[in-house]
C-alpha cells in the first residue's frame, strides 16, 4: 500500500511540468470569480442557511466535471499489471487513495477563502468537511461508473462509415477545426461544459432582470470563442508535418479557425434572441456580441496562434483540458481581458443600441481584415517557424 | 533530384547530422541505413524543412526547400505518427490529402484502388478513427497518403515497420511501381537490410551523422561490405 500511494505521488508530481499546474490554478481562480460574483449580488452578505446552500451546489459542477473527463484508473497500469500486485490490495489502495487524489482535494481548496469570508467560522468548517467527504464519495461513484472491466476496454471514438469520399466531408481541410471538436472528448468537454454552464448563468440572471443577465450573455456568447481561439495551433501542432509537408497553408488554417468561431458565436447568439426577448435585453446585443468576439476576439487571440505545444485530443488527464499543453500565453490573454472589458463595460456604460452598434461596427471591421491579418500571423510565424515546429516535434 | 550541401544540425551541441556533399538523382531508389541515432530521421526532416540547419542547405528540384515551398505539391513523405491527422477517418485524411493536392473525388478513388492489396481491406469503410486504427494500418494509411499525390519525390522513414510480413513485400513492389511507372526519386530509409537490399539501386550508410558509405546497389543482390560493417559494430 505504501509502495503504491509512493508511486502514485511520483507519478502525479514527476509527470508533470510546472505549466500543467497552470490548469488546476486557472480553474481554482474561475471558481473564486463565480464565488465572488454570487457574493457581490448578494451585497456582500449571504444568510448562513442560503449561504451553505450556494457553497454546497457547487458538489453538482464539481461531479460533472470529474463524470465528463475523469477516465477510469481502476485498472493497473501495464508497468503494475505484469507485476505481482494482488487484486485485493488494489481494490484497497483504489478506495483509500480516494481520500488524497487530487481531484477531491480541489474543491474545498477552491472554496475554502470565500467560504471562511464570508460565512461563520463553524459553518465553514462544517461546509469544508462535508464538501470535502461529498467529493471523496463523488469520486467513488465516478469510478464505479467509469469501471470498464479488469481489460478496461477502452470504447473507442468512431465515425459512420464513409460510402464515398467527398460526400463525406467536402471540405477536408475545414474539417480538421470542426471534426477536432466534434471528437476528442478533452475539446468537447471543455466547450460543452462551459457554454452550458454560461446559458445556465445566462438564463438565471437573465430570470432575476438585472443586469448581469447582459453580463452571462455575453460570457455565454464568447465562450466557444475564446476556448478554442486559447490552443491556437495547439491541435494542428499535433500533426503539424501532415499540414507542412502538404501545400495548405497556415493562414488557410487560422482563416478556418476565424469561420469556426463565428459559427459557435453565431450559434450561441441565435439560440439567446428569443431568451433575450423573454428575459427583456436588447435584441441588438446577441448579434453585436457574437460579430465583437468573433471579428475581434478571435484575431486577438490567434495573434501568436503559433506559439504553443502539441494538444493531446486523446489524452485522459483530469486536469490537462485547458490549455495547459499549449503554452500559457500571457499576451492572449492581456488582449482578450481587453476584449471582454471592452464587452462587459460598454452596454454598463452607454445605451444597449449604442453599445451593440460600436460592438458590432468593431466586429465587422474584423471580418473585414482577417484575411490580411491572418496572412501577416502566418508571415511572423514563418519568419521563425523552426523555432515553433521543433517544439510540435519534440513531444 | 535531391541535393544537400554543406548540411548540419547539431543537437546540445553535438553534431546529429554532418554531410558536406549528396546528391541523389532523379529516378534512383535510394537506401538509408544506419543504427539508431544516426541521423536518418534527422537528414529527412531537414529535406523536408520540418527542422532548421545549423548550417548548409538541402534542394529538391534546385530549390532550396527552407526557401521555397514548391516542393511540397510534388512531395510525397510520411516519417511518423505526426503526419497523420488521427481523429479523422482514412477515408477523410485521404480526402484531406486529395483536396490539398487538387485531387477530385473520382481520379482519388481510382488512385485509392491501386491501394487494395496494401490496404487488405482493413482500411476504409471501417467507420475507425485513425486513432483507433492498430500500428500497422496506421504504417499503411501514411504511406498510401505519401504515395497517392503520384508524387516527384517520395521520402519514407522506415516503411517496413509494424508490416506483415505480407505488407512489407507489397510496400516494396508499390515504391517500386511507383519508380518505375512515374521516375519517382524515393528515399527509404529501414533497419531492414533485406529490404533495402531488395529494393534500392543505391545505398547509404550513416553513423553518428556522418555519411560513411554511398554506393550503387544491384536490387536483389545482397551486400557483404554492408552487412560486414554491421556484424563489426556489435562484436
Amino acid at each position: 500500500m505504501k509502495s503504491l500511494s509512493r508511486l502514485q505521488l511520483r507519478q502525479f508530481f514527476r509527470g508533470k511540468k510546472g505549466r500543467d499546474l497552470i490548469g488546476p490554478a486557472i480553474l481554482i481562480l474561475y471558481f473564486w470569480i463565480i464565488e465572488l460574483v454570487i457574493l457581490l449580488e448578494a451585497g456582500g452578505k449571504l444568510p448562513p442557511l442560503a449561504g451553505a446552500l450556494v457553497f454546497l451546489s457547487f458538489f453538482i459542477p464539481d461531479f460533472i466535471l470529474k463524470i465528463v473527463f475523469e477516465r477510469d484508473h481502476t485498472v493497473m497500469d501495464a508497468f503494475l499489471k505484469t507485476r505481482p500486485v494482488p487484486q485485493e490490495l488494489w481494490d484497497r489502495f483504489l478506495v483509500v487513495s480516494q481520500f488524497w487524489y487530487p481531484a477531491n482535494l480541489a474543491l474545498p481548496v477552491a472554496l475554502a477563502p470565500a467560504c471562511f469570508m464570508f460565512l461563520p467560522f463553524p459553518l465553514s468548517v462544517f461546509i469544508l468537511i462535508v464538501l470535502y467527504l461529498g467529493s471523496v464519495f463523488g469520486g467513488f461513484l465516478v469510478m464505479l461508473l467509469k469501471h470498464r472491466g479488469t481489460y478496461q476496454s477502452e470504447k473507442s471514438a468512431s465515425a459512420k462509415p464513409a460510402r464515398t469520399f467527398k460526400s463525406t466531408t467536402g471540405h477536408a481541410i475545414f474539417g480538421l477545426q470542426s471534426k477536432s471538436v466534434l471528437r476528442s472528448k478533452r475539446l468537447r468537454g471543455a466547450i460543452i461544459y462551459l457554454t452550458v454552464w454560461m446559458f445556465i448563468m445566462f438564463v438565471m440572471n437573465g430570470l432575476q432582470g438585472d443586469n448581469f443577465g447582459e453580463l452571462w450573455l455575453f460570457y455565454f456568447i464568447c465562450i466557444g470563442v475564446s476556448v478554442l481561439s486559447q490552443y491556437g495551433l495547439g491541435v494542428e501542432a499535433g500533426f503539424f508535418s501532415a499540414i507542412w509537408t502538404r501545400p495548405v497553408s497556415i493562414s488557410r488554417i487560422l482563416k478556418d479557425k476565424f469561420m469556426m468561431a463565428a459559427a459557435l458565436s453565431g450559434a450561441a447568439a441565435l439560440i439567446s434572441v428569443p431568451l433575450c426577448i423573454w428575459f427583456d435585453i436588447s435584441v441588438y446585443l446577441p448579434p453585436a456580441y457574437a460579430l465583437f468576439a468573433t471579428g475581434v476576439g478571435c484575431p486577438i487571440s490567434l495573434i501568436d496562434a503559433y506559439n504553443c505545444t502539441p494538444f493531446d485530443l486523446f489524452g485522459k488527464t483530469f486536469f490537462n483540458y485547458q490549455g495547459t499543453k499549449g503554452t500559457f500565453k500571457a499576451s492572449t490573454m492581456l488582449g482578450m481581458t481587453v476584449v471582454l472589458i471592452l464587452g462587459i463595460l460598454l452596454p454598463l456604460l452607454l445605451s444597449d443600441q449604442l453599445a451593440a452598434i460600436i460592438l458590432g461596427g468593431l466586429g465587422l471591421i474584423g471580418f473585414a481584415f482577417h484575411r490580411p491579418y491572418f496572412d501577416w500571423v502566418e508571415r511572423r510565424f514563418l519568419a521563425n517557424r523552426h523555432k515553433y515546429m521543433e517544439k510540435y516535434l519534440s513531444r | 533530384m535531391i541535393k544537400l550541401t554543406e548540411l548540419r544540425k547539431l543537437y546540445h551541441g553535438v553534431a546529429a547530422l554532418d554531410v558536406p556533399e549528396l546528391t541523389i538523382n532523379e529516378g534512383e531508389i535510394v537506401g538509408l541505413v544506419g543504427n539508431n541515432g544516426a541521423g536518418k530521421t534527422t537528414m529527412m526532416r531537414l529535406m523536408l524543412d520540418l527542422i532548421r540547419a545549423d548550417r548548409g542547405f538541402a534542394e529538391i528540384d534546385g530549390m532550396r526547400v527552407d526557401q521555397d515551398p514548391t516542393w511540397k505539391s510534388f512531395t510525397g513523405s510520411y516519417l511518423d505518427s505526426t503526419f497523420l491527422v488521427e481523429f479523422y477517418t482514412p477515408e477523410e485524411f485521404f480526402d484531406f490529402v486529395a483536396e490539398a493536392y487538387g485531387i477530385p473525388g473520382d481520379e482519388l478513388r481510382r488512385r485509392l484502388q491501386s491501394y487494395e492489396a496494401l490496404m487488405n481491406g482493413e482500411i476504409l469503410g471501417k467507420g475507425k478513427l485513425i486513432h483507433d486504427h492498430s500500428n500497422g494500418n496506421r504504417q499503411k494509411i501514411g504511406i498510401i497518403a505519401a504515395m497517392l499525390v503520384n508524387p516527384r519525390v517520395l521520402i519514407l522513414d522506415e516503411p517496413f515497420n509494424y508490416l506483415d510480413p505480407s505488407s512489407q513485400i507489397v510496400v516494396a513492389r508499390l515504391i517500386r511501381e511507383m519508380n518505375r511507372d512515374l521516375g519517382t526519386t524515393c528515399l527509404v530509409s529501414s533497419h531492414n537490410l533485406t529490404s533495402i537490399n531488395d529494393l534500392c539501386n543505391r545505398i547509404l550508410l550513416l553513423e553518428k551523422g556522418k555519411l560513411l558509405m554511398d554506393k550503387p546497389h544491384v536490387p536483389g543482390s545482397t551486400d557483404d561490405e554492408l552487412e560486414s560493417y554491421f556484424l563489426e559494430a556489435v562484436r
